[in-house]
């Protein structure tokens, strides 16, 4: 105890003299963002040990003892990761009204999800999307597909993720973004592999709490700092994005200005809260197409699906969607907050290009907020994206160690070549992901929005249809897999084929209608409607399977 | 621009600097307007003190390259020297936020305007200057343009609240048929 109180005192000059590091935007390593980021992710592992599961049972008793309140904080928890901390943010910089999209996209699903799959998934019985999908159509090979694709779905979300470590750890490190990839991602490997050797608990709701005060405190200042109603910034917000709209003058704010001493004030610019304003780039069409892809993609993905397997009862599933909506939308009443503040404060063209995706850290040193607490907010948007990366390298593996090599490959596998594979496997996709995140291929949050179309696609379709249409059969769901599949493929070869130079054929009208962000938008319905004429004209669902739904899903 | 008037150049050269100042502009459309506003400018600007400026304009640019800081004091120096040069000329007060704008906004060679630019800067115009407005976004509510309250807070105050009344009901209607979830 004596070594350790030691050893944080020794900190105490570090920490200190930070605050003289964060002079600047980019640039040199940043001694206390680095310490508060060791501390809060050292804290995730010790609590997760001092509240260890002892064995399988106590692990999903745990799960399941909880709270609707934590069960809520559980959902928030899993699904705030850089997308939501860094991208939400991103997305609304500059171009306001046009990020709204993803917020309504992301949140509107949540209704759908309470409707349409939580409490029938639940009474479904199944744990994971490939266990449902191969039970529900019968058939080895759709469980295998959806194996894989809940691995593909896996892949491309994390990449987003591996996108804001890797801009946090440039800009808590001073480096180049590849080199800070590949040292983020590592650091993300060894933090997942150590908390699954170590038999770590993610404790959830303390990581909420964590993560949405580290977004929300920052606000707070910034609000009161620049003459906004800081009680409630969610809400006091309102009059800066009417100061973007009308501008505002020099005389208007005397005195108020940004840490590069450039003064709060802003030519009158309505584009930013203008809806589909021409300069922006984005058609009412798009707005709606992204909205719409977020929406079933919020309820096809894997990960979010697999929440209510573990709770109690089906009507704990119902109400933990809502607490966990509510919790979510703490962060994304706060995310436009920083955009509003980060548009003006960075307004001067001076100030150059700045990352979009790094913005919420940008706004809070524009803003000339004490250094540790940006060095909070920093290491609160790694900690969200780590929390979500290690939960989805351990799905990822094991979808390719359980639903691949153990089903399919090697049923008869030890259980310690199952944990080697699982390992393999965890290493495998931290691989290929670091690869495509150097890429660089968009925004974090479009990145995301890849995996949300490809779920909305694939897997969607056969929930939605699996639960709700016991006419649904195996032929049909091959047939709307195959046509989710091949929407997605073509989407995604214009994407790569764009960021590479090749020139398609009809590349504008493909990328304007089957956009890499929304193309869910056609991709779905199209699949839902293959689904329902290959059922219809093929033999019908076993009479066990439709008994099994009248009787045990929907009663 | 033939029968332009001195006021008439200057009212482009303030419409160009607003949009130069604008979050949304694009780096191409930024150089154009660069160039249209130095024009406009050579235009009502003394001809025979036209290379001073432009030695000024030159100068600030060197700086730019050679700063550490935004706040160095030649840099600001120089910024005001082009100010209280220019502004006036264009009929924008010299403690304004256009003042700030045309500071750094300005190109070397003011007389020049490339025939691409002098082309391109009306669809630039239009582009950055028309807007879908209506009495959505022109009411304000609780300080925000009332559509912009209606999606990013209202919409998700209303997805909140359909999910509590969702389940609220359907606890009371399990309630009033007896219906036991069994836990397994």
């Amino acid at each position: 105890m004596k070594k350790i109180s030691i050893f944080l005192l020794s900190l105490i000059p570090l920490v200190a003299n930070a605050s003289n590091d964060v002079t600047q935007l980019e640039g040199s390593f940043k001694v206390g963002p680095a310490i508060i980021l060791i501390f809060i992710l050292s804290l995730f592992i010790l609590v997760g040990l001092l509240f260890r599961a002892k064995d399988t049972t106590d692990y999903y008793a745990a799960g399941r003892g909880i709270s609707r309140v934590g069960s809520g904080m559980a959902i928030a928890s899993n699904w705030m990761s850089a997308a939501s901390f860094l991208g939400m943010a991103a997305l609304m910089y500059g171009t306001g009204y046009h990020g709204l999209s993803y917020v309504v996209g992301w949140t509107g699903g949540y209704v759908l999800l309470l409707i349409l799959m939580a409490g029938q998934i639940r009474r479904y019985g199944k744990y994971t999307a490939a266990d449902f999908i191969g039970d529900r159509y019968y058939s080895k090979t759709l469980r295998t597909v959806g194996a894989v694709i809940a691995i593909l779905i896996s892949i491309a979300y994390a990449v987003g993720q591996f996108g804001g470590i890797g801009l946090m750890f440039k800009w808590v490190m001073g480096i180049e973004y590849n080199l800070a990839v590949i040292i983020g991602g590592s650091v993300v490997l060894a933090y997942t592999l150590i908390s699954g050797m170590l038999g770590v608990t993610k404790n959830m709701q303390i990581q909420y709490v964590i993560i949405i005060s580290s977004f929300i405190i920052p606000l707070f200042l910034l609000t009161y700092k620049f003459d906004y109603f800081w009680l409630l910034p969610q809400i006091g917000y309102g009059s800066a994005v009417q100061d973007i709209v009308e501008g505002i003058q020099i005389s208007e704010k005397s005195g108020l200005m940004n840490s590069l001493g450039h003064h709060f004030a802003i030519v009158p610019s309505p584009e930013y809260a203008m809806p589909w304003d021409p300069s922006a780039g984005q058609t009412f069409f798009q707005w709606m197409a992204i909205a719409f892809s977020l929406m079933i993609g919020t309820a096809g993905l894997p990960h979010v699906i697999q929440r209510f397997y573990v709770v109690p009862k089906a009507r704990d599933a119902r109400w933990s969607v809502v607490w966990g909506l509510f919790f979510i939308c703490l962060l994304y009443w706060s995310a436009p907050v920083y955009s509003a503040l980060g548009t003006i404060l960075s307004s001067n063209p001076e100030v150059g290009t700045l990352s979009p995706d790094a913005i919420v850290v940008y706004t809070a040193q524009l803003g000339d907020i004490n250094p540790l607490i940006v060095g909070l907010l920093a290491a609160g948007g790694v900690s969200a994206a780590f929390s979500t990366t290690s939960g989805l390298l351990v799905a990822g593996s094991s979808a390719f160690a359980h639903d691949l090599y153990v089903k399919v490959i090697n049923p008869m596998a030890r259980p310690k070549t199952q944990m080697l594979v699982a390992r393999l496997g965890t290493l495998l996709m931290a691989v290929i992901i670091t690869i495509i995140a150097m890429v660089d291929l968009a925004l974090i949050a479009q990145l995301v929005a890849i995996a949300f179309s490809m779920a909305g696609c694939t897997i969607f379709p056969l929930f939605l249809l699996g639960i709700w249409w016991s006419g649904s059969n195996r032929a049909g769901a091959k047939a709307g897999l195959i046509v989710g599949g091949i929407i997605t493929l073509i989407s995604l070869t214009y994407l790569v084929g764009a960021r590479v130079g090749w020139v398609l054929p009809y590349n504008d009208f493909i990328t304007y209608y089957l956009g890499a962000w929304y193309f869910a938008w056609i991709g779905a319905p199209l699949a839902i409607a293959a689904n329902i004429i290959v059922s219809k004209l093929t033999d019908e669902t076993p009479l066990e399977i439709r008994k099994f739904l009248i009787e045990k899903v929907h009663s | 621009m033939g029968n332009a008037t001195h006021s008439d150049y200057q009212a482009i050269a303030q419409s160009m600097i607003q949009v130069m100042g604008k979050i949304t502009i694009k780096p191409d459309d930024y150089a154009a307007l660069k160039d249209g506003t130095g024009w406009a400018l050579s235009k009502v600007y003394p001809e025979d003190e036209l290379p001073d400026l432009e030695q000024v304009v030159r100068h600030l640019h060197e700086l730019r390259g050679q700063i550490t800081s935004l706040r160095d004091d030649e840099y600001l120096e120089t910024k005001e020297l082009i100010i209280s040069k220019a502004a006036p000329a264009l009929g924008i007060g010299e403690g304004t936020l256009l003042a700030q704008l045309l500071a750094i906004g300005l190109d070397e060679n003011l007389q020049l305007l490339a025939e691409e630019n002098k082309e391109k800067i009306p669809g630039i115009m239009s582009l950055y200057l028309t807007h879908n407005r209506s009495f959505l976004t022109d009411t304000v509510f609780l300080g925000f343009p009332f559509h912009y309250f209606y999606s990013a807070v209202f919409l998700l105050v209303f997805f909140v609240g359909l999910c509590w009344i969702y389940c609220y009901r359907t606890d009371k209607l399990h309630a009033r048929l007896n219906f036991l979830e069994q836990i397994d």
